[in-house]
């Protein structure tokens, strides 16, 4: 486990040291038990909530996918917008409730968070007490009318390897579990999300951060490998096949960190 | 799947609903005893008729029901508080708390009876708080002067007309506004569309209506048209502000927790301006429904809507 040496701004989050394993977005525990909404972007809601106002963190995959890039695996995640931005229909779902533009923690652009990226990287990581090492006893699969996706097992301490399709173009990366190097950070965090996407080599490149934030932050699985033929909504098959891991039992040495508890 | 009533059924019950909900002697009334049931609304509310030249089609693709005609959606949201409402078998906790609990207002509303209101909107199962504001605007342009060559005027007329219409056009630095057919974008944007054009020997006024929202600065929709070509004037007319209702926190876990419960999550977006949520003058107001402006009204919606109101009602009346 890692955590940000000092606290770190980038577009409209800053993220803050945290000595307990897990990432925290706005007080929301970034795991699978919150995640509320999966189709064209993530959303996580206290499962107690009541009601909106209690709390909801938008587009979360905009951020858990740069930090988990950078290596970063405990920490705590606050929105500081303070405009509202209404083009945007979370803002607007925002305003429609009680909540501020802050519930909303990814860049307008559809970015992971370039610059958020950056600021981990000069201040850097520093490891924490609670390693959690989970990986899978067997491969789980997903598919849908849009894609598919594979996770399997991996050596223990390995991290993640990224086989990813899109629309015909391919990306392929490995993110050891202290970080990606700079030139794959630096690729994924400046590629626009595949609905703003000039072309699809763009959109593939995104989606790594994306299938990092469901799959491996979010899925709790940490030394695995991922190939993926995406398509559509496609974080239905990403948090669907984090969940679909755990329904088949298929989760291994996962100690759930104090975030999840 | 739900079978949709028939056109006749929907305006006979919506009517023997409503008369039998203004006489309702066993009307739940709070301390002060005032009458707080929930009130139903459904739009349109400038007098045109809802059931006007509807029809009951049966779906090529889907083989089901489905309502057709300009105001297949409204008829259908219509269709189900009309159901939900007026459902006086007691064969279930939810038919037999809609009954007690829900008024609807039609073909006339109360508008400020007491209790909160639900109001019908073609919503796509979404909520909605917010109905986007009004504005007028009307742009003077100088002509070319009577003697020139009748091409010359017009070519001249083309070109500011077109300059100002150019300038209408919403844009944005990174959303893909020009495909945006859903609104996804341009529903939170300031936008204008083209009301007329006005002709006189000197001056061409367009008139755009604007559609606002809170962060509308009216300085900036005037410098955007004043920067045209032949501009001689620009005048801005407020209609109608942006309406924000601030349900209670009782009334929005009743309206939330149903649309968890039959969809799985609850989202909100904003309502276009004129909308029938903005003739509630209370603030204790909310927005559901099923279906899409101006497109027929099929099974599955009647179905949802119909799920998703018996569900808020429940809830509002398990709350109150």
């Amino acid at each position: 486990m890692r955590t940000v040496a000092e606290p770190v701004e980038g577009e409209y989050v800053r993220v803050e040291p945290r000595s307990e394993p897990g990432i925290e977005v706005n007080g929301i525990p970034a795991s699978l038990e919150c995640v509320r909404k999966a189709d064209v972007r993530v959303d996580l809601v206290e499962p107690d909530a009541d009601y909106t106002g209690d709390g909801r963190a938008f587009v979360v995959e905009h951020v858990l996918g740069p930090l988990r890039l950078c290596g970063v695996t405990a920490a705590s995640v606050t929105g500081i917008a303070g405009e509202w931005d209404f083009s945007r229909p979370e803002h607007r779902f925002c305003y429609a409730t009680t909540l501020g533009p802050d519930a909303v923690v990814s860049h307008p652009a559809g970015l992971p968070n370039p610059a958020l990226a950056t600021a981990v990287r000069e201040v850097g990581t520093e490891p924490i007490d609670g390693e959690t090492r989970a990986t899978l006893s067997e491969s789980v699969i997903r598919e849908t009318d849009d894609g598919s996706i594979t996770v399997s097992p991996a050596e223990t301490g390995s991290g993640v390897s990224l086989d990813l399709e899109y629309d015909g173009a391919r990306f392929r990366a490995d993110v050891p579990h202290d970080g990606a190097r700079g030139d794959v950070i630096e690729a994924i965090t400046t590629a626009t999300t595949p609905y703003l996407a000039p072309d699809a080599e763009v959109a593939v490149t995104h989606a790594a951060a994306d299938v990092l934030s469901d799959v491996v932050v979010l899925g709790g699985l940490e030394d695995v490998r991922i190939e993926s033929n995406l398509g559509g909504a496609y974080h239905t098959e990403t948090i669907g096949v984090a969940r679909r891991a755990r329904e088949q039992g298929a989760v291994t040495a996962l100690e759930r960190p104090a975030a999840d508890r | 799947m739900a079978e949709l009533p028939s056109p006749e059924t929907i305006q006979e019950r919506a009517l023997e609903v409503a008369e039998r909900g203004s006489n309702d002697p066993g009307a739940d009334t709070g301390r002060d005893g005032q009458d707080e049931r929930v009130n139903l609304l459904v739009g349109p509310f400038d007098g045109t008729d809802p059931l006007a030249d509807l029809e009951v089609a049966t779906d090529p693709e889907t083989g089901e029901g489905v309502y057709r005609g300009p105001q297949a959606a409204q008829a259908g949201l219509l269709a189900v508080a009309a159901t939900v409402a007026g459902s006086e078998e007691a064969d279930g906790e939810l038919n037999a708390a809609a009954d007690t609990t829900a008024r609807l207002h039609f073909p006339d509303a109360n508008l400020t009876a007491a209790g909160p209101w639900l109001v019908l909107e073609p919503l796509g199962g979404r909520l909605s708080t917010v109905v986007r504001g009004r504005a007028r605007v009307s742009v003077d342009l100088e002509r070319a002067p009577e003697a020139s060559a009748t091409y010359q005027r017009l070519e001249t007329d083309e070109n500011r007309l077109s300059t100002v219409l150019e300038a209408a056009k919403p844009s944005h630095p990174y959303y893909p506004i020009d495909d945006d057919r859903d609104g996804v974008f341009t529903t939170g944007m300031t936008t204008f569309s083209l009301a007329g054009v006005e002709t006189s020997d000197e001056r061409l006024t367009v008139v755009l209506e604007a559609a606002t929202t809170p962060a509308t600065a009216f300085a900036e929709v005037e410098s955007r048209f004043e920067s045209c070509p032949g501009v001689e004037a620009v005048r801005l007319e407020r209609v109608a502000g942006v309406d924000r209702a601030r349900p209670s926190r009782a009334t929005r876990t009743a309206v939330e927790g149903a649309h968890r419960a039959v969809l799985g999550d609850c989202a909100y977006d904003w309502l276009a301006p004129g909308s029938t949520l903005e003739a509630v003058p209370t603030p204790e107001k909310v927005a559901l429904g099923t279906g899409e402006p101006g497109e027929p009204f099929g099974a599955d919606a009647f179905a949802t809507g119909t799920r998703l109101l018996e569900e808020t009602l429940a809830r509002m009346e398990g709350s109150a």
